[in-house]
C-alpha cells in the first residue's frame, strides 16, 4: 500500500472520528435556538398600550378651543 | 472551534433551508404591526388636528378632526382586541375594522392637509401596510 494511500485513509478515519462530535455540536446548536425560541415571552396586549397612548389625544380633540 | 464553525454552518443552512419552505409573513405578526403603525398615525394626526385647531382658534375643525378620529379610536381599540384575542372571529372581523380605520385617517389626512399642515410619513407608511387586509373585507362581506 502506497504512503498516499495510507495517508487518506487515515484522513478518512479522522473525519469519521469527528462526524460524531459533529452531529453532537448541531444538537446542541438546535437545542440552544428551540430553547431561545420557547424563552421568548409573548408580546404584551395591545388594546391596553392603545388605550393609554391614546388617552390624551381623545381629551385635547374634546376640549374646545377659543374661536 | 474547529469542529464548531462547520457545524454552525451547516445548521444555519438547515435553519435557512426550512425557512425557504415558509416565506410568508404570520397573518398576526402582520396585523400586530398594522394596528400599531395605524395607532401612530392616529396619534400624529389627532396631536396636529389639535394643534392647528388650536393655533387659529377654530373649534370647528377641532370638532370636525373630533367626530372623524373619535370612531376611528373605537375601530382601532377593537382590531388592538382582535389581534390581542385572535380567534376564528377575530380574525373575520380583523380585515373590515382594518378597512374602516383606513378610511378614517384617510378623511382625517385630507382635512389636515386642507389646512395646510402636513402630515408625518409614518401616516401614509401605515395605511400602506395595513392596506393588505382591506380586500379581505371586501371578499368577505360580498364586496360592499
Amino acid at each position: 500500500m502506497s504512503s498516499t494511500l495510507l495517508a487518506l485513509l487515515a484522513l478518512i478515519e479522522s473525519a469519521l472520528g469527528e462526524f460524531p462530535q459533529l452531529l453532537a455540536d448541531i444538537e446542541s446548536l438546535i437545542a440552544k435556538v428551540k430553547g431561545n425560541s420557547v424563552a421568548t415571552p409573548p408580546p404584551p396586549p395591545l388594546a391596553p398600550q392603545i388605550e393609554a397612548q391614546d388617552k390624551a389625544v381623545l381629551d385635547e380633540l374634546s376640549k374646545p378651543v377659543g374661536s | 472551534m474547529k469542529k464548531l464553525i462547520p457545524a454552525l454552518v451547516l445548521g444555519l443552512c438547515l435553519m435557512g433551508c426550512s425557512g425557504a419552505n415558509s416565506p410568508q409573513i404570520d397573518a398576526r405578526a402582520l396585523a400586530r404591526g398594522s394596528v400599531a403603525a395605524l395607532n401612530d398615525a392616529w396619534v400624529a394626526a389627532g396631536d396636529i388636528c389639535a394643534a392647528v385647531a388650536t393655533a387659529e382658534k377654530n373649534d370647528a375643525l377641532r370638532a370636525q378632526c373630533q367626530s372623524i378620529l373619535v370612531p376611528v379610536y373605537d375601530s382601532l381599540h377593537l382590531a388592538a382586541l382582535a389581534v390581542d384575542g385572535w380567534d376564528a372571529t377575530a380574525q373575520k372581523n380583523f380585515p373590515c375594522l382594518i378597512k374602516d380605520i383606513i378610511m378614517g385617517l384617510s378623511q382625517a389626512k385630507v382635512l389636515v392637509e386642507d389646512t395646510g399642515a402636513k402630515l408625518p410619513q409614518l401616516v401614509d407608511d401605515a395605511l400602506a401596510l395595513a392596506s393588505s387586509f382591506a380586500p379581505q373585507c371586501q371578499m368577505s362581506d360580498g364586496g360592499s
